[in-house]
């Protein structure tokens, strides 16, 4: 009987995952997909926000501003690419500087430290490519990650500390027992929990009906972006937002940790739960938007456009945190739209709270908790002399599979052997960014396949870039199903 | 660990053996080519066609077959290749760090740079596409090394996007390996490969051939399971109402070659923004001293013939330098892309020395002139019956025209 059932791998379910894997608790988390971080978690700005933006007295106000703080100890922790770069709320008028000493005093209420105002004349030099029409600007300092990364390091520090993460394995119901513990079954296997975290995010609202606990209504959000070749690493410093309107933050001009400029999102909302279809009304509304800031945005150079659902509360604007009423033991979290990832350290916290003190799970500290995650040693961040030192260990590092990300067969290698779930190429670009660069897999495919095939037995008809029906291949060429054929007829 | 050498030559492909053997040929034989394939041969090697070789060997050969007679030579005169090597910075001063598994790090103190990195596709995502990102969607070439090298079939039902060469060539291929060809959807009223491979390819299996169309959506979550392709007007804006979907599991894009010039960019090398390759004299010099480049790094070629043409050139620039007997840039002419041509390589002659004008149109052109202008002063005209952006074109530039330019900037033009 596990302690906890932790359901879905996103950044909520993989921080509640990591924090629990402090105590001395049976642990499992299940993830529909064939990877974690693959939903809301792996389509998102990654921004670390300051905590100006929510509204006093939220939990959204509350855990951004605890969250934030804990984010630099946790990138340290767990070797994720992370900046803390800070940002700016610009402003185009009197109306938005008013917009702007509203923040100001929002930012004191929520606890949020270090926010100023800056003069258009300091902002445009710190960043000359803004508009001059900008009249000034609200800085504060927030930070960016690469929140897929961030979702891959915290599940396998959790795996590290005794927790088991199932992939492909999606839940197919739910049933509470006489004596209160759930028995949960999945595609895969059937599990018996005294108490289930439903961190499910966009299919949140369905795991809680299908338990039978209570009715969440979420409403999906689509936000599309376009991401720039690392050529213009340095257009920005800082991440760029308009004022904030009804309908979110903006688009931001963002300067990723890894020296890629992402503009977006759109916000739209949706009925798709699981989608990246990318729309042309909604690009154009991120260049058109992203350009007011930043008219001079390079025109080429884009190297893949991505789309991402954030689940938004349909009744109440903030995250939807709590046991259930109506299910012992059951806690849902719902509605973890921006900033959930910012948010996501404490609320783990906080959902450990919850566990101990409302549902009176035992939690004794292990001592033998390690909080440190070895992240891949990423050839591109090493000086020569690093460089030199582990190709002697393992010549594998010596040999280039991306050329775009300049990632070696070592860290293909490692990455495949750290995958949860089934490895694809997908997993294999999320460890370690071989495919993520301007020629976007042209070069590295047929590599990272070799790779997989010969590291874990698939053949190569087998390799998926995200899991089932998304083969890569069909099948063998005429002569060489001929041969194949003809072996067939020999066993015979 | 570092070594000196008098040319080091990045990659091994068409333009880097041909450079090799030049270099070799003229007298320097301290010449080391660095290759990140695990052989020489470049993308030659999944080229299994023929049509290689009319102009240089006047015979058709396969790529393989071009390849091995460059790497005969460079194996016969015991040149050195690093292979398996990759090739991470060169600095002004030509310094070049590479790595290889067995040899570590690896730094070549070179007299002179010969850059022969090749070039890479354009993607889906460089024409934002928009849609959804399933599996199927590949670049022509990557699918010519899944297919002719490695064996697999990409998919059975195919819509080709793009009239480039690979992709013509790859529709050929895979009908032979009885993929159904759904179309060919070029944006252009023209093609933009070779005319004989839209007779050879296309028009000889009843391939469907559709100019002012493109795709505008891609289907399917998981794998491709269509597009929605629509016909453009002549400015290329979409046509409304003549959206139509096309069902297929795979779509290949032949949409156009950036020449790769990460490296070179570091070094300090120039870019044309037109090319995207270096900005470069008549012996192929960058604007960095002793670094020369060739081959589709310098400016995207149809035939390899002309690549390994180029190489030679830039090779000889090479081993001038290294003997210290470059010219002087005194005599520099610029030479600019007037009216109709889209662009030339070289970007500057010089007066002392006779050179070959690579140069494209920047439309379809018929039954026009070519006139080359010195200053206002037309100094040279031809006839032409047809041009067409797909095919480079070539003018020789003699003595007697250098005497006429006397000095003055030039200029092509195509009327």
């Amino acid at each position: 009987m596990l302690d906890v059932l932790i359901i879905g791998g996103g950044v909520t379910g993989c921080s509640i995952a990591r924090e629990l894997s402090r105590y001395k608790l049976d642990v499992a988390l299940v993830e529909a997909k064939c990877d974690v971080g693959k939903g809301t978690s792996s389509a998102n700005s990654g921004i670390v926000h300051a905590g100006y933006d929510p509204k006093p007295g939220t939990m959204k106000a509350r855990f951004n501003m605890l969250g934030n703080l804990m984010f630099d100890q946790l990138a340290e922790d767990l070797q994720f690419a992370y900046t803390r770069c800070g940002s700016y709320v610009v402003g185009f008028d009197d109306n938005d500087m008013k917009t702007i000493d509203k923040l100001l005093v929002q930012a004191t209420l929520n606890g949020v430290d270090g926010c100023y105002k800056v003069s258009r004349e300091e902002l445009l030099e710190r960043e000359p490519n803004l508009t001059p029409e900008v009249t000034g600007a609200l800085y504060h300092p927030s930070g960016v990650c690469a929140s897929y990364e961030m979702v891959i390091a915290l599940a396998e520090n959790a795996m590290q500390n005794g927790v088991k993460i199932h992939c492909s394995n999606e839940v197919t119901a739910i049933k509470q027992l006489p004596d209160n513990s759930f028995e949960v079954t999945t595609t895969q296997d059937v599990y018996h929990a005294k108490h289930v975290v439903n961190c499910a995010g966009l299919f949140a609202d369905i795991i809680s009906e299908m338990a039978g606990a209570e009715v969440i209504k979420q409403k999906p959000r689509r936000g599309d972006y376009f991401i720039y070749d690392k050529k213009h690493a340095g257009f920005v410093n800082t991440i760029i937002f308009p004022c904030p309107g009804p309908m979110g933050k903006g688009v931001l001009v963002i300067p990723m940790p890894e020296g890629n400029l992402v503009i977006g999102p759109s916000s739209t909302d949706t009925d798709l739960r699981d989608s990246n279809y990318t729309l042309q009304e909604e690009l154009d509304f991120v260049w058109n938007n992203a350009t007011r800031c930043c008219p001079d945005l390079p025109r080429t150079d884009v190297i893949a456009s991505f789309m991402g659902l954030r689940s938004e509360g349909a009744e109440y604007h903030d995250f939807y945190i709590k046991a259930s009423d109506k299910l012992k033991g059951f806690v849902n979290l719902s509605c973890i739209a921006s900033p959930g990832l910012t948010s996501s350290p404490a609320i783990a916290k906080y959902v450990a709270g919850i566990l101990r003190d409302e549902l009176h799970l035992n939690m004794q500290p292990d001592p033998d908790f390690n909080p440190r995650r070895e992240g891949i040693s990423h050839f591109s961040h090493m000086s020569w002399e690093e460089r030199a030192g582990i190709i002697e260990k393992d010549p594998s590092y010596g040999r280039i599979v991306c050329r775009c990300e300049t990632v070696t067969e070592g860290e293909v290698v490692d990455a495949i052997h750290r995958t949860p779930g089934t490895v694809t190429l997908g997993s294999v670009k999320y460890r370690t960014r071989a495919g993520m660069g301007r020629c976007q897999g042209g070069f590295c495919t047929c590599r990272v396949m070799d790779l997989i095939s010969r590291e874990t037995g698939m053949s190569k008809e087998e390799i998926t870039t995200r899991g089932e029906g998304s083969n890569i291949v069909m099948g063998r060429i005429k002569e060489l199903e001929m041969e194949g054929g003809a072996e067939d007829d020999k066993e015979c | 660990m570092i070594r000196n050498a008098d040319v080091a030559i990045i990659g091994g492909g068409p333009a880097g053996l041909a450079a090799a053997v030049e270099c070799y040929e003229q007298g320097v034989k301290d010449v080391v080519i660095i290759e990140r394939d695990v052989k020489l041969g470049g993308i030659l090697q999944q080229c299994i066609h023929n049509g290689f070789g009319l102009h240089m060997f006047k015979e058709e050969l396969t790529g393989p077959e071009y390849a091995q007679r460059y790497i005969d030579k460079v194996e016969r005169y015991g040149i050195e290749s690093l292979l398996d090597t990759m090739v991470l910075e060169i600095t002004p001063e030509k310094l070049v760090y590479a790595i290889n598994p067995r040899k570590g790090l690896v730094c070549i103190r070179a007299k002179a740079v010969i850059l022969c990195m090749g070039c890479r596709e354009r993607t889906r995502h460089n024409l934002k596409i928009p849609g959804t990102r399933p599996a199927g969607v590949y670049t022509a070439g990557m699918v010519q090394r899944l297919t002719n090298l490695e064996g697999f079939m990409p998919g059975k039902e195919i819509v080709v996007l793009g009239s480039g060469d690979i992709g013509l060539i790859m529709a050929r291929r895979l009908m032979f390996e009885g993929a159904t060809i759904k179309g060919v959807y070029e944006l252009m009223p023209y093609s933009t490969g070779l005319q004989r491979n839209i007779h050879q390819c296309l028009e000889d299996f009843d391939i469907p051939l559709w100019f002012n169309h493109t795709v505008i959506n891609i289907h399917g979550r998981d794998r491709l399971t269509g597009v929605t392709v629509v016909e453009v007007d002549e400015n290329r804006n979409v046509i409304k109402g003549s959206e139509r979907r096309v069902d297929c599991d795979t779509l290949l894009l032949s949409v156009g070659l950036i020449p790769e010039n990460e490296v070179a960019t570091v070094a300090g090398v120039q870019l044309d923004a037109v090319t995207g390759g270096p900005v470069v004299d008549a012996a192929r010099q960058t604007n960095v001293p002793g670094v020369f480049a060739a081959g589709n790094t310098l400016h995207v070629h149809d035939l390899v013939d002309y690549v390994s043409e180029e190489a030679e050139i830039a090779a000889r620039g090479a081993v001038q330098y290294v003997r210290g007997e470059a010219l002087d840039t005194a005599g520099d002419i610029q030479v600019s892309a007037g009216k109709g041509v889209r662009y030339i390589v070289p970007q500057v002659v010089n007066a002392g020395q006779e050179s070959e004008l690579y140069f494209r149109p920047d439309d379809v052109y018929r039954d026009g002139e070519l006139k080359l202008c010195a200053g206002d002063e037309v100094i040279f005209k031809k006839k032409f019956i047809r041009l067409t952006p797909g095919e480079m074109e070539r003018i020789r530039l003699n003595t007697r025209l250098l005497d006429k330019a006397g000095g003055r900037a030039l200029s092509l033009r195509c009327v």
